[in-house]
């Protein structure tokens, strides 16, 4: 799952960007309205958080532009402004949740987290998808009444979005595009390791490769325990 | 309190009245004078035929030949008198002086003459005394006419221009407090207008065409506007300071929690500080932010702002399919500040939202003096002596439900800004009522 995180605080913006990979999340930042709204137009980001107050161009602008033109990625407003009336005007805009500032961590993932499921109009907690139980605390993930697996960072950063989008073909160019920030050489040999690497954990055939395509998470898997 | 009208009506009334009253004077004087004058020159024609009628007679006595002098004198009391005598002989009388004389005065030089006025057995006489000398000898000629006819007539002229004058006068009057009235009614359509901005139903006075009245409505739109600008820029000033305090807060709270694995004591205290801080800045910059109707011009329909209100609070609170229902008529407005009103409305929905199982009911009413919010939800409610507690200090009962507490103590500010009530009740539904009241006009304001 890939983030954009426009904040153009010099301190907090580097400082979440961490949280967040830690997380689990590629994230890019940008620091002001214009950067931000350009990044934004990219169809790679799984979502957006947005703070109000930017240079150059206003959060809210900056959300109206594109929901005008029709991008409709998940957006969640991150902000000092805490008035009823801007939570309003956010939400009218095309906001998806509004967060105030100062905020904690763990609400702020909690809100991610949320977020990223109703947008992948995935049931609430946990996250459950052809019999895989995936525990975002400890990052790990449980197969069928199986004991719990733990997965590296990178696995499960591929796994959870595989189960955000089961049954659809993945090719490796947008999977790079979504677990990777701008930051990292993304080459598209490392996911076949990655793949690879999945598949010996939850099982072999779970993972189909779709040849010239990419991959897919089988969602109807029979149930071989 | 002075009145303009008065004030232009007085001088006026006072300038026409004493013009009229110099001129009926005038008028009067002028017009006895005239005629006094005519029956002088008519007194001395009569006096010159005396003078051609006394002449020595036959007997060489002087006597008046009565072919010269007209039958009047000699009818008793007609109102034409005469009398003559000759050197310092007795004094001859017309025969309608019957048994009476003319007052005359001393005697006369000859060829002099002297005009007086007499009241005489109640009547006013015009005598005209004259002396000449004829044929050697004094004669001294009085004639005397009755002008009470005359006085009648001057008196019934007069009588007649005052009565002219005086509707003259009123209908003067009347026009003229016509004419002040309309001049003044660009003045009253002003105050109307101003009584309409102060309502909320307009938010500039419209232009005046009248340039005594247009600066007083630009000063006034100056007025209003700048209010405006005030506002807008304080409140301005109060979102960026809470942005720029909020941020560095927000950093600072990291920062603890990652002292909090090196040594939790001191993070602890930092955290206790920060928490206290936080609520401190949050208090103040939502109480600044609220303004109550300092700004007159608004009339907010609330249904529009509920209708938001709802799909945002539908939105934060989407994974606990509640049911928002509301009724509130599409003409119920609020009588101030946009912001207040959501202010208002969203902590008091977030509330509900919050506790509510599954349902969340806003009522909103309004009467020609003030207006009424209901927002119930059916949720575990209150205990009744909790919510005294609740509306005293804007306690927080559920830490962990965040709200509830500075929310409420927002709202109860915010009320008290328009200077109406809140209270809390219990709910049909079961949960929590919350009942607004608001006077829609507030006096004093403008």
């Amino acid at each position: 799952m890939r983030i954009l995180l426009v904040e153009d605080d010099p301190v907090l913006g580097p400082e979440l960007k961490t949280e967040l990979e830690r997380g689990g999340y590629a994230v890019d930042v940008a620091n002001n309205g214009i950067d931000g709204e350009a990044l934004g137009r990219e169809a790679i980001y799984d979502m957006v958080v947005l703070d109000l107050g930017l240079p150059g161009r206003p959060g809210m602008d900056v959300l109206t532009n594109w929901r005008k033109q029709g991008n409709n990625v998940p957006t969640l407003i991150l902000t000092a402004r805490s008035a009823w009336q801007q939570r309003v005007d956010g939400f009218e805009a095309g906001a998806d949740d509004y967060l105030c500032k100062p905020f904690h961590t763990e609400e702020l993932l909690a809100r991610i987290t949320a977020l990223l499921r109703r947008a992948n109009r995935l049931p609430a907690t946990p996250l459950s998808v052809a019999g895989l139980q995936l525990d975002e605390k400890s990052q790990a993930v449980q197969v069928g009444d199986n004991e719990r697996i733990v997965l590296t960072g990178r696995e499960y950063r591929l796994l959870r979005y595989f189960m955000h989008n089961p049954g659809r073909v993945l090719s490796k160019l947008q999977l790079v595009e979504h677990l990777y920030d701008e930051g990292t050489d993304n080459d598209s040999n490392v996911i076949e390791a990655y793949i690879k690497m999945l598949r010996k954990k939850i099982g072999h055939d779970r993972i189909a490769t779709r040849r010239g395509q990419g991959y897919v998470l089988v969602e109807h898997y029979p149930d071989l325990s | 309190m002075k009145s303009i009208r008065a004030r232009l009506s007085f001088p006026f009334v006072a300038l026409t009245l004493s013009v009229f009253v110099l001129l009926w004077l005038l008028q009067g004087w002028f017009l006895r004078q005239v005629a006094y004058d005519f029956v002088a020159a008519r007194l001395s024609h009569e006096s010159f035929l005396l003078l051609k009628a006394v002449g020595p007679g036959q007997e060489d006595a002087w006597t008046l030949d009565g072919r010269y002098i007209s039958p009047t004198y000699m009818r008793p009391m007609s109102g034409y008198y005469f009398q003559y005598r000759i050197d310092s002989g007795p004094w001859v009388y017309s025969r309608s002086l019957w048994d009476g004389q003319i007052p005359s005065g001393s005697t006369l030089p000859a060829g002099k003459n002297r005009i007086t006025a007499v009241m005489q057995n109640g009547e006013p006489w015009l005598v005209r005394e004259e002396a000449y000398v004829k044929q050697g000898r004094y004669l001294h000629i009085v004639v005397a006419e009755d002008i009470a006819g005359i006085r009648h007539d001057l008196a019934r002229l007069s009588g007649m221009t005052i009565a002219l004058g005086v509707l003259f006068l009123v209908l003067m009057l009347l026009a003229q407090v016509m004419i002040i009235r309309g001049g003044l009614a660009s003045l009253r359509r002003v105050a109307l207008d101003i009584v309409q901005l102060k309502r909320g139903e307009i938010r500039q006075l419209p232009e005046s065409s009248v340039s005594e009245i247009e600066p007083l409505v630009n000063e006034i739109n100056y007025l209003v506007q700048s209010m405006e600008l005030r506002l807008q820029r304080s409140r301005n000033a109060v979102g960026n300071l809470a942005h720029a305090a909020k941020t560095p807060l927000t950093v600072i709270d990291r920062q603890i929690e990652k002292l909090a694995d090196r040594c939790p004591a001191d993070a602890e205290a930092l955290r206790q500080q920060s928490l206290r801080l936080r609520a401190l800045m949050e208090r103040e910059l939502t109480r600044a932010r609220i303004c109550g109707t300092a700004l007159p011009g608004q009339r907010i329909f609330i249904q529009e702002e509920l209708e938001k209100l709802q799909r945002t609070m539908l939105a934060i609170h989407r994974d606990r399919n509640l049911t928002i229902r509301t009724d509130v008529n599409s003409q119920t407005f609020f009588p101030g500040e946009r912001d207040d009103l959501v202010e208002l409305l969203g902590n008091l929905m977030d509330n509900a939202c919050k506790w509510a199982v599954s349902q969340v009911r806003i009522v909103g009413a309004m009467d020609d003096r003030c207006l009424e919010l209901c927002i119930e939800d059916d949720g575990p409610g209150i205990d009744p002596v909790k919510r005294e507690h609740l509306l005293d200090r804007g306690e927080r009962l559920d830490e962990s439900k965040d709200g509830h507490g500075l929310g409420l103590s927002i709202v109860s500010e915010i009320v008290r800004q328009y200077e109406g009530r809140f209270d809390l009740y219990s709910s049909e539904l079961g949960g929590l009522k919350a009942h607004i009241f608001l006077p829609r006009k507030r006096e004093g304001l403008v």
